[in-house]
């Protein structure tokens, strides 16, 4: 059962690059639709704008994994045995 | 007892905790795991088959030391949160059926049982004692993964929920003195009293309310593969729960759950443990309850109800998933794993299923339930908590949308199952057991099911709302695609970056720490300074009379001051190694005593009632 479908997603896997362009043209299509469909009761200002969710969504992921990899986590990473050393 | 037909679930678990013990079996006997589905059959079938008019209650008082304890409140409110208790334990138990530990089934049945007596408590005291059962099993759950880690982690869990549960009794004790009731009902969240503050900061540690939410990402991923499954679920609901109950409208509420939802997921996407970064998103998770209750409109709460439904459902299938990576591959950690997929494509799916639901994708329950809880608050932009309006709160809530989705729905999967490494046949996989699968099967099928008719769940919310919420409407699917598609993109640009490396991240719990070995060191120098001098006067008057009166003493020097050392110990976390090493013996006995008492206390009551 485990092994045909295992080997499904095995034969699947180099074909990353055709995956890849079939996921960026669904999110342009998105927000293509996002000129025509808005939302009727609008919780933020910025709504209005077609595609700002997306927008959100790409800057808002950017900068949290930024500057918590970059800036944060070199402040408070420790050794996996901080706590067991002393 | 009166005449309704209303059998407490906690019965059935608790008896089934007293009888696995002096059960007869033999070694590599599987017929008495049945048994473990049977409280969760019996729960199953008494939730769903309460029908009562809306606002009327069933109440069961039993008499106890001159109080009337209240075992069962049951309510639209109670209801609701019962139902999803039961239909969790049936999945927990049977996704636990290969464990041949009984002990761990037992502190799982203790610790549910303790759930469900939460959940119908009518009064504080009955809360009380639910309350600190579920915390001695929980604490077993982790013990039982007898590793020197989880030992550890399980000292330093129980001894701060000790302290959250004398919060919480030194709360209800005030609010008796000043109400003259144990009376379990809501508290004006406009007039908080001090007794109020100690009750609410008490669940406020078990609900893990930033920065009191350190001891969940310390101890769930230390516990067992089953234990945390079973933990993941009920704790933090039940927390949530009471909050709902005692403390809707508190504003402050509001607050905290937004910080708890954006700062659970900033430090899961640096996380490199598997159930360390589901822990964090749990806290995350029950920030959007936290803040539903507090916002406190029929909407968010009912909101916060209906997350903390779907919550159960996906966060127990995370659970899972992961900790069936955990027992076939061995560890849980990220950069040990990779390329998994060819060998393990339904653990895979079922993650998936779960992963996408937390994400709140179409089709999947948080779709329907995460999605409410974020309009409710956004229609509150005219209203301010502490200064912040309603419309900073629903934008909180969504950048933790993203942040799950990177870390849950795709970092966690993504270094897991794919990542830039080959088909890993070189590694050995311990095979699954077949009941593993049938317990994540019955979740995702509900996540899916619940996500595709919303009713399902919609259909047991306790509170009024003008207007039903509709969230399958076209523009709702599109703002998901849309804000889940480009977060996906941005993990994309920046996948290297998030890599996750094997680091131990600081957290709120080195403040715990440093004030435990504090404490400790002010409690424990002068105590043995009196110990010294006691001894001295002990040996140097040889009175007859001070030797009948050292003999007694001696007895308190045991029983009194080793109590209160104890006692002071468990009210802070960490205390150094040769503590622990001290105090992991007796923490069994103590723990021991505690659920004894605790028992035979429910046990007599139950039947003198």
């Amino acid at each position: 059962m485990n092994n045909s479908l295992g080997n499904l997603f095995e034969r699947l896997r180099p074909h990353w690059k055709a995956w890849r362009i079939v996921s960026f043209v669904v999110l342009a299509v998105l927000v293509g639709l996002n000129f025509v469909l808005h939302p009727h009761h609008p919780h933020f200002d910025f709504e209005y704008y077609p595609g700002s969710w997306g927008a959100f969504g790409l800057i808002v992921g950017f900068a949290m994994v930024v500057v918590m990899k970059k800036i944060v986590q070199p402040f408070i990473a420790r050794g996996e045995d901080y706590y067991d050393r002393d | 007892m009166t005449g309704t037909s209303f059998i407490h679930p906690a019965f059935g678990f608790i008896a089934l905790a007293l009888i696995l013990p002096v059960l007869p079996t033999k070694p590599g006997s599987t017929w008495w795991k049945w048994l473990l589905l049977v409280p969760p059959a019996m729960a199953l079938w008494t939730v769903l088959n309460l029908h009562f008019p809306e606002a009327r209650a069933i109440h069961l008082g039993v008499p106890y030391l001159g109080l009337s304890l209240d075992f069962a409140r049951v309510d639209p409110l109670s209801r609701i949160f019962a139902q999803v208790f039961a239909i969790m334990s049936l999945a927990g138990m049977v996704f636990a059926m290969h464990v041949d530990d009984k002990a761990q089934h037992v502190s799982a049945a203790l610790y549910v049982a303790g759930a469900f007596g939460c959940t119908f408590a009518g009064d504080y005291v009955t809360l009380f004692l639910f309350w600190e059962l579920m915390s001695i099993g929980s604490t077993f759950l982790v013990f039982l993964n007898r590793t020197d880690e989880s030992v550890g982690a399980a000292f330093r869990y129980f001894m701060y929920h000790t302290v959250g549960g004398l919060l919480l009794l030194g709360g209800l004790l005030l609010r008796y003195k000043a109400l003259g009731t144990f009376a379990f009902t809501a508290s004006d969240p406009h007039h908080l009293f001090l007794y109020d503050w100690l009750i609410m900061i008490g669940f406020c540690v078990n609900a893990a309310v930033v920065p009191l939410h350190a001891w969940l990402p310390d101890a769930y991923p230390r516990g067992t593969v089953t234990g945390s499954v079973f933990m993941c679920a009920f704790t933090t609901k039940t927390a949530v729960y009471v909050l709902m109950r005692g403390f809707a409208g508190a504003e402050i509420l509001a607050v905290a759950g937004t910080v708890m939802a954006v700062y659970g997921v900033l430090y899961a996407c640096m996380e490199n443990n598997a159930r360390r970064i589901l822990s964090y998103h749990i806290v995350s998770q029950v920030g959007y309850m936290v803040a539903g209750i507090g916002i406190g409109t029929a909407m968010t709460l009912n909101g916060a109800v209906a997350h903390a439904y779907a919550h159960i459902l996906y966060k127990g299938l995370l659970f899972m998933a992961t900790g069936t990576l955990l027992y076939a591959v061995g560890t849980a950690k990220l950069d040990e794993l990779g390329g998994l997929v060819g060998r393990l494509p339904w653990v895979m799916l079922l993650y998936m299923v779960a992963a996408l639901s937390i994400s709140g994708m179409p089709i999947f329950n948080g779709f329907i339930s995460k999605t409410m809880t974020i309009a409710g608050a956004a229609e509150m932009h005219h209203h301010h908590f502490l200064g912040v309006s309603g419309t900073w709160l629903a934008l909180g809530l969504e950048i933790a949308a993203v942040g799950t989705f990177i870390s849950v729905g795709i970092k966690l999967p993504y270094f897991a199952f794919w990542g830039r490494k080959a088909n890993r046949t070189e590694l050995k996989i311990r095979r699954i057991p077949r009941n593993m699968y049938a317990g994540m099967g019955i979740l995702a099928t509900l996540c899916i099911a619940q996500g595709v008719y919303p009713k399902m769940l919609y259909a047991f919310l306790p509170f009024h709302m003008e207007e039903a919420y509709v969230p399958w409407t076209s523009w709702h699917v599109m703002q998901a695609l849309l804000l889940l598609g480009f977060s996906g993109l941005a993990f994309y640009f920046c996948r290297r970056i998030i890599t996750p490396h094997a680091k131990l991240n600081l957290d709120f719990d080195y403040f715990y720490r440093l004030i435990g070995r504090l404490v400790f060191g002010l409690v424990s120098r002068p105590l043995a300074w009196i110990d010294d001098r006691w001894t001295e006067a002990y040996r140097s008057g040889g009175i007859r009379g001070l030797m009948a009166m050292a003999a007694g003493s001696a007895v308190f020097d045991r029983k009194g001051i080793d109590t209160v050392v104890d006692g002071s110990a468990y009210t802070v976390r960490g205390i150094g190694r040769l503590g622990a090493r001290v105090q992991t013996g007796r923490l069994q006995e103590y723990l021991a005593m505690a659920a004894v008492l605790a028992l035979s206390v429910f046990a007599l009551v139950w039947y003198l009632g």
